[in-house]
């Protein structure tokens, strides 16, 4: 079932001081015609989304992302074209929005949540919920003046976590706050997906869009320049960051080697991954990538979580191992890559050729792409009242 | 215009929320809090009292000055105190504008709500005075609570107007002292009714505000009927004034997060 729907959408913007005055607006007038000069956000942009889909919008800023989701949640409207919308709503463009620094921590809940859509009673029902996932009982009565602003971020979070809602829509929310907390969120969202609910969310972080949207939307200038599986539409937008890095006479990209890769029994690999960066990356995190015959992406491994507190700082030569176990993938051909990508900016700043191993062992007689241990037994029917306590 | 009115009645709890949050924002840090709900039209009384009673000599219908002036003063503070906020009230919250989709008339209304809160604080002083100067009641009281609806309508049209109005034409801001200073002395918040040159009366009665404050004064100090004609004027005045800017804001609302 259709749920989104965007036909042949398009979004103007004045630009300039003209509009906004009585003397631009007489001045319209006398000359009869119009004084204001418009900015096109988006153009002609029709995609409709289906139920329990997970997008993400992804494009350089000023191609018409935020814009999209602004149209969506009916803080704006377009210009031309319809947009339409089914189920309950929920949009987070801005954590925290409408709270208040004299106001305290709970004022200051109640405030975000009815903003927010929620009712007074839902808030006060779940308000305990709220603070446990805040982490912030003992600030509660506290102005939120006082707060850090990463507590003001746990705060709004934490209203927006008991959103129920059929769709949700997400601006750039989680390139905010720590890991920790973008772990939290991220956790959070994944419930709602596992849920059933519709997620679309616009980020510039494509790491978390290829690994948390099942889809995909590019924007470029306002149009949508490729829609399809957020793998390959994250990839092409990848391969176009790189060129455009290029043709600005950019070089910030490492050069990664997959110097040996270990295959072991039982679904375990030893990669060892040389690099070689013309530039410091500040915050580098790496990345492997299982891919099967086909393209899709089976596993992937990261050392973000593992770099807690530590800067992921390279420059120069050098070269990390990582070991992967309890991999239960069906035996046959796969690839392997390594990235090396910008924690920040979620930018692949580097990938490794593709390695072709084989693993070893069976492929599942029914389909699918994991092996799982399975045991069988027989269930004896059951006399009623016989059931033991 | 009937999707709008359901979007709001579904958001009454963020109207009640934001109410509050305004409420308590306005006095948050100082120090006498919202002892200045009571001690604002207090000394507002004052110079009234030293400039139109003691040095002017303007006459007061025969009642105690204090009650003549407060009188006006209550009512007319209410209206023009939530006008000046509501013309702020869309600008100064641009950026939830623009982050959150919440029926925009919400921050206007908010603005006449605490306005409302105010007036019905000054009022239990008003009704101290009232008892202390043993000032008769009668069945004319029962009207009063028909003037503070009519007054409220009329000064939400104003609100939703200027709010609506102020974000495409950032001038009319520094319009609406202005405005208000002229509305003020065009209405008998300080003299009464009686001054106005017979020849005028008529046009002078169209001003709902004067209508009002008028019924106001019939009601609560000489125990009357107030004169029925300028108050319906006044009603029907209000009511279309409201539906036609409640109409307006609703068009312009789509421009807020735009322009901002």
């Amino acid at each position: 079932m259709t749920v989104v729907r965007a036909e042949g959408v398009s979004k103007r913007y004045p630009l300039g001081a003209t509009a906004s005055s009585l003397k631009g607006t007489i001045a319209g007038w006398l000359s009869r015609r119009s004084a204001e000069e418009f900015l096109w956000a988006l153009r002609d942009v029709s995609f409709s989304v289906d139920s329990g889909e997970t997008v993400g919008l992804v494009g350089h800023n000023g191609a018409g992302k935020s814009t999209m989701l602004r149209l969506l949640a009916r803080i704006s409207r377009p210009t031309t074209g319809r947009v339409q919308t089914r189920g309950r709503m929920a949009a987070l463009i801005a954590l925290g929005a409408g709270f208040h620094p004299d106001l305290t921590g709970r004022e200051n809940i109640f405030l975000n949540g009815t903003m927010l859509g929620l009712t007074r009673q839902e808030i006060r029902r779940r308000f305990d919920e709220i603070v446990a996932f805040s982490e912030l009982e003992r600030f509660l009565d506290t102005p939120v003046r006082s707060y850090s602003s990463g507590m003001s971020l746990r705060l709004s979070f934490s209203v927006a976590a008991i959103l129920s809602c059929e769709i949700l829509l997400v601006d750039e929310v989680l390139s905010v706050g720590d890991e920790h907390f973008a772990e939290k969120c991220l956790a959070r969202m994944r419930k709602m997906r596992a849920d059933g609910t519709t997620i679309i969310l616009a980020s510039h972080d494509l790491w978390t869009v290829s690994s948390f949207c099942s889809r995909a939307i590019l924007f470029r200038q306002g149009r949508i320049q490729a829609d399809g599986a957020a793998e390959r539409v994250v990839e092409q937008y990848q391969g176009e960051l790189e060129g455009s890095q290029g043709a600005a006479g950019e070089t910030g990209s490492a050069e990664l080697c997959l110097s040996s890769v270990e295959v072991r029994e039982a679904g375990s690999l030893r990669i060892r991954i040389e690099f070689a960066s013309s530039h410091v990356i500040d915050e580098a995190a790496f990345v492997v990538l299982i891919r099967r015959h086909d393209g899709l992406v089976c596993c992937t491994a990261d050392n973000r979580a593992q770099m807690e507190g530590r800067a992921g700082r390279i420059q120069g030569e050098g070269a990390i191992q990582v070991a992967l176990d309890g991999l239960h993938l069906v035996g046959g051909q796969y690839t392997l890559e390594a990235q090396v990508v910008d924690r920040v900016s979620g930018r692949v700043r580097g990938r490794s050729g593709r390695y072709l191993f084989m693993l070893p062992g069976e492929s599942s007689p029914g389909g699918g792409i994991t092996l799982v241990e399975a045991v069988w037994s027989p269930v004896l029917p059951v006399a009623p009242g016989s059931r033991s306590p | 215009m009937r999707e709008d009115w359901k979007r709001l009645i579904a958001a009454r709890d963020l109207l009640v929320v934001w109410t509050f949050r305004e409420f308590k924002a306005r006095y948050a840090g100082s120090a006498l809090g919202v002892a200045w709900a009571f001690l604002y039209p207090l000394s507002l009384l004052l110079v009234f009292l030293l400039v139109f009673t003691w040095l002017l000599n303007v006459p007061t219908g025969g009642v105690p000055a204090i009650l003549f002036l407060y009188t006006g003063l209550v009512p007319w503070l209410f209206t023009s105190g939530a006008i000046q906020n509501a013309a702020l009230a869309v600008v100064a919250n641009v950026d939830l504008v623009k982050s959150v989709a919440f029926p925009r008339e919400i921050l206007p209304l908010a603005t006449v709500l605490v306005g409302f809160v105010y007036f019905a604080i000054s009022g239990v002083l008003l009704a101290l005075l009232l008892a202390f100067y043993s000032v008769p009641i009668g069945l004319p009281l029962l009207l009063l609570p028909g003037l503070l609806v009519i007054q409220s309508l009329l000064t939400l049209a104003i609100c939703l107007l200027l709010a609506g109005s102020v974000v495409p034409y950032r001038d009319v801001r520094f319009l609406v002292p202005v405005g208000l200073q002229l509305w003020m002395y065009l209405s008998p918040v300080f003299y009464p009714i009686d001054l106005v040159p017979e020849w005028a009366r008529g046009l002078y009665r169209l001003n709902p505000m004067a209508a009002l404050l008028d019924a106001y004064r019939q009601v609560l100090l000489f125990n009357r009927w107030p004169d029925w004609l300028p108050l319906i004027v006044a009603t029907s005045i209000s009511f279309f004034a409201l539906l036609l800017a409640y109409a307006y804001f609703k068009r312009a609302e789509w421009g807020f997060a735009d322009r901002g």
